[in-house]
């Protein structure tokens, strides 16, 4: 399969500070990779994070700590300020890199001298003597940690670099890589003003029509993003050229292919401006639960529909009034719905007006926070097929929040499943559906109300109690206090997640015996 | 086997008054619950589910009112009984769960006192200490875990399904005869659901009552009905126990709703919707009110009404297509 990834989340840790009782952990240390054209289904009790990860990916909720990356745009396309600053951080990186590593080289050679000492003093041996031994021997080992943590800091600086160019952090001629990239940088800006000049003057959009002016703009354009290419080209150049011995691993090509494969080719959403996630927001879309709250009362549908062109858009108010009928027809509503208030349609109805703002600027990436808990099961049936329909026409890809198993397994591709903040287990729907792993899967599949008379007593209830608080989540795997299998060890440990099958992923003790801690969060 | 009818509704009419011209919602609904027995209601939103229960209570808004038929409860008739009388029936013979727990709940007022406060209204020698006793039993049995602090502590301190366990005792604690619960289950997670599903179910047989049980969740009703009965726009289009509606389905709309629901036991499954929407009671449809939606319709089904066609022993459905009627 070669699926081109949308976002990646990289440990994502989203906290709410509660007054005087701690931090609720809502989000804790997801991991996961969503593809591009995928319907990704997210599924938990109440209180398991879902909604608050789904916001957090829209940048809604800032991050506490992790990285949410963005891959619908290219990074020349955004250009973020935050790049700048990366750019600019680049040799103070460098130089801390160093310093840190020479610092640990001194610190290991104390730690040698305190070795060589201590050999002298295990030779003759009495009361104060062992004393003194086992002082030296302290020392030694308190030295030696404190090196091997100054090297990891070393390698941290670098892989901080090495985020925004890769390998070429460890070149010597870093001022000069760094003049090249803010050279591209400003190329880059100039190709974008003279891009918006293009649409002002409605070139891009009507096609067409093109006269002197635009066509003088056009070209600017173009020698600007060659520009800003053959800066980055020019800059690669200096790649594996003139190494600077900042640690021991500098000359190791293995390594240069790890800091090379750190660099980032998406768009880290948790450092952008304000402003430069404003310019996203039509790439990244949201459709809550309750239709009714997200329009406002006293503002007719079409004014709803049509305030995404408004604001990301410069077109006039006629081709918007256009563009929003054509919206509403697409989503199944009439042109006389344009005149009317939320407060005249049905649930169905208003859920489609939703469905129609969201898709206005034609995203690349929808959130659906139980976009269709609310409606009845025959109006759920329309929504899912008009999204479905939706999907299919503009390749958007889906994070499908829901509390309805029934519906995931036959509208996605693929299934998280959350617990208190974590995450247990993500899968393809049909493997997750034939073979859950994880014990919390298998009681939730159980738990879910099948419309088919079962035969003789109903079954027990596969799991007891209720969802532990997340101001003070157990010990341990959060789920072993409800957890039918559970083990000591589930108490005391975290389970990691393993690759169980290709695509297929469990975070529970009972699979990490044989199986090898994933490293990448394919 | 004779059981004996908790509740018996007539041909119930009930109307609204909007703009001083009255609208039918409920156009003659005839069901009975035995004893010991679980009555599903089923329909989408607009219905008419929620009318037919605040029908039976008596509990309908001001211009709302039951304009014909009768409501037995254990052969006594409701309608024409003054409020007072019908208080004392409300919670002693009827018990009531709604979706949400928290507007039946006062914020301000402990789950003790609430709790306690119902039992001594309706028992009037209770002493407090008994009735406390009383409330604690109530609430282990309802497996609420540790109820003696639970009776100190506020709603708003309660998880959703605590909460809703905590109606289920309040309104068992008066031992009624029918129980209705009007989407008890809605708002609570599927593991929890479960839990309550399973509470209810018992308590059915010790307390030997009737349930009314209004859903829209088919997956909850296979689990729980012993009869359904489906609802359209204000009328019975379907009747039968559990295993006639789902394993035969015979009117257009009940066979709609099944194909509706995403199942999660089957494996593959076509996203089947059924087209448009409820009628608006403002504007009624002639005929069958289903018509407009039907794939089956034919042209008798937009003129005449379909009468109620029993094609199997208690099994009944309102479609001109069903028992050989097809002209």
């Amino acid at each position: 399969m070669t699926a081109t990834p949308m976002i990646t989340l990289n440990k994502l840790k989203k906290t709410f500070p509660v007054p005087g009782s701690g931090r609720i952990r809502a989000v804790e240390d997801v991991s996961l990779t969503i593809y591009k054209g995928e319907k990704l289904g997210v599924v938990g009790e109440s209180g398991c994070g879902k909604s608050t990860l789904g916001r957090v990916i829209l940048q809604l909720y800032r991050q506490t700590s992790g990285a949410c990356v963005y891959y619908g745009k290219t990074l020349q396309e955004v250009n973020p300020r935050y790049l700048g600053r990366e750019v600019k951080k680049l040799p103070i990186y460098q130089r801390r890199a160093k310093q840190y590593y020479q610092k640990s080289l001194q610190v290991d050679l104390k730690a040698r001298a305190r070795r060589m000492r201590m050999d002298e003093v295990s030779v003759r041996a009495n009361a104060s003597e062992e004393r003194r031994y086992h002082r030296y021997s302290k020392k030694a080992d308190m030295l030696a940690f404190r090196a091997k943590e100054l090297r990891k800091d070393a390698s941290r600086q670098l892989r901080e670099g090495s985020r925004t160019v890769g390998s070429l952090i460890l070149t010597r001629d870093l001022p000069e890589v760094c003049r090249l990239y803010k050279k591209a940088r400003l190329a880059l800006k100039e190709a974008h003003l003279a891009y918006e000049e293009l649409i002002r003057q409605g070139k891009l959009l009507s096609g067409g029509t093109s006269n002197d002016t635009s066509q003088a703009i056009e070209e600017q354009l173009k020698a600007h993003m060659a520009d800003a290419a053959a800066a980055i080209n020019e800059a690669e150049t200096y790649k594996h050229q003139n190494i600077s011995e900042i640690t021991e691993r500098c000359f190791d090509p293995a390594y240069w292919a790890r800091l090379d494969g750190n660099q980032e080719t998406g768009i880290n959403l948790g450092k952008l401006t304000g402003r430069e996630m404003r310019g996203l927001r039509r790439d990244m879309q949201v459709i809550f639960q309750d239709p009714a709250a997200s329009l406002d009362p006293r503002e007719s549908i079409g004014k709803a529909v049509e305030e995404p062109f408004r604001i990301h858009t410069k077109l006039g108010k006629k081709e918007r009034k256009e563009r929003t009928l054509a919206l509403l027809q697409e989503v199944g509503l009439k042109p006389e719905h344009y005149d009317y208030y939320p407060h005249q349609l049905s649930g169905g109805q208003k859920q489609r007006a939703g469905i129609a703002r969201a898709i206005a600027l034609k995203p690349r990436f929808v959130v659906l926070d139980e976009s269709i808990s609310a409606l009845d099961v025959s109006v759920q049936a329309q929504i899912l097929q008009l999204l479905n329909t939706l999907q299919e026409q503009y390749g958007l890809t889906y994070f499908f929040i829901t509390h309805n198993l029934g519906v995931v397994k036959h509208f996605c591709d693929r299934v998280m499943v959350m617990y208190l903040g974590g995450v247990c287990e993500t899968a393809p729907v049909e493997r997750l559906f034939k073979n859950p792993l994880h014990p919390y899967t298998v009681s939730l599949l159980a738990s879910v109300p099948k419309p088919q008379v079962p035969d003789g007593e109903m079954a027990d209830a596969p799991l007891t109690g209720e969802v532990p608080s997340a101001l003070n989540p157990p010990s341990g795997c959060a789920f072993h206090t409800r957890c039918p299998k559970a083990m000591p060890v589930c108490a005391s440990e975290k389970p990691l997640p393993v690759i169980a099958a290709p695509g297929h992923s469990v975070a529970c003790h009972l699979y990490q015996a044989d199986k090898q801690t994933e490293t990448s969060h394919a | 086997m004779p059981q004996t009818k908790v509740l018996q509704v007539n041909n119930l009419v009930t109307a609204f008054r909007i703009n001083k011209q009255e609208y039918p919602v409920l156009n003659g609904i005839s069901f009975d619950v035995a004893q010991n027995e679980t009555l599903c209601v089923v329909g989408e939103s607009g219905c008419g589910k929620s009318v037919m229960t605040l029908s039976v209570m008596q509990l309908l808004p001001a211009n709302g009112s039951v304009k014909s038929g009768s409501i037995k409860l254990d052969g006594q008739e409701l309608l024409g009984l003054r409020e007072n009388e019908m208080g004392q029936i409300r919670g002693n013979k009827m018990g009531m769960i709604f979706q949400e727990p928290m507007t039946c709940l006062n914020p301000l007022l402990t789950i003790g006192y609430q709790m306690t406060e119902g039992l001594r209204r309706h028992d009037k020698g209770l002493s407090k200490k008994e009735a406390e006793a009383a409330a604690l039993s109530y609430l282990n049995q309802v497996g609420v875990s540790n109820p003696e602090a639970r009776l100190r502590q506020y709603p708003f301190q309660l998880s959703g399904g605590l909460r809703q366990r905590v109606m289920i005792a309040m309104m068992m604690s008066m031992r009624p005869r029918l129980l209705i619960a009007d989407e008890p289950t809605t708002a609570l997670d599927v593991t929890i659901q479960k839990q309550v599903l399973l509470l209810l179910a018992k308590l059915k047989r010790t307390m030997n009552a009737g349930i009314l049980f209004i859903t829209h969740d088919l997956g909850v009703v296979a689990e729980i009905a012993d009869r359904v009965i489906v609802l359209y726009a204000g009328r019975k289009v379907e009747e039968g126990t559990v295993r006639q509606i789902f394993e035969n389905p015979q009117h257009p709309y009940t066979r709609g709703l099944m194909a509706a629901v995403p199942n999660i036991a089957e494996d593959t499954f076509e996203i089947r919707p059924i087209p448009g929407s409820l009628p608006n009671i403002m504007e009624p449809v002639g005929g069958c009110s289903f018509h407009p939606r039907c794939k089956e319709a034919i042209a008798r089904c937009k003129s005449v009404i379909p009468p109620l066609i029993e094609t199997s022993p208690g099994h009944m459905a309102a479609c001109h297509l069903v028992g050989g009627q097809t002209a």
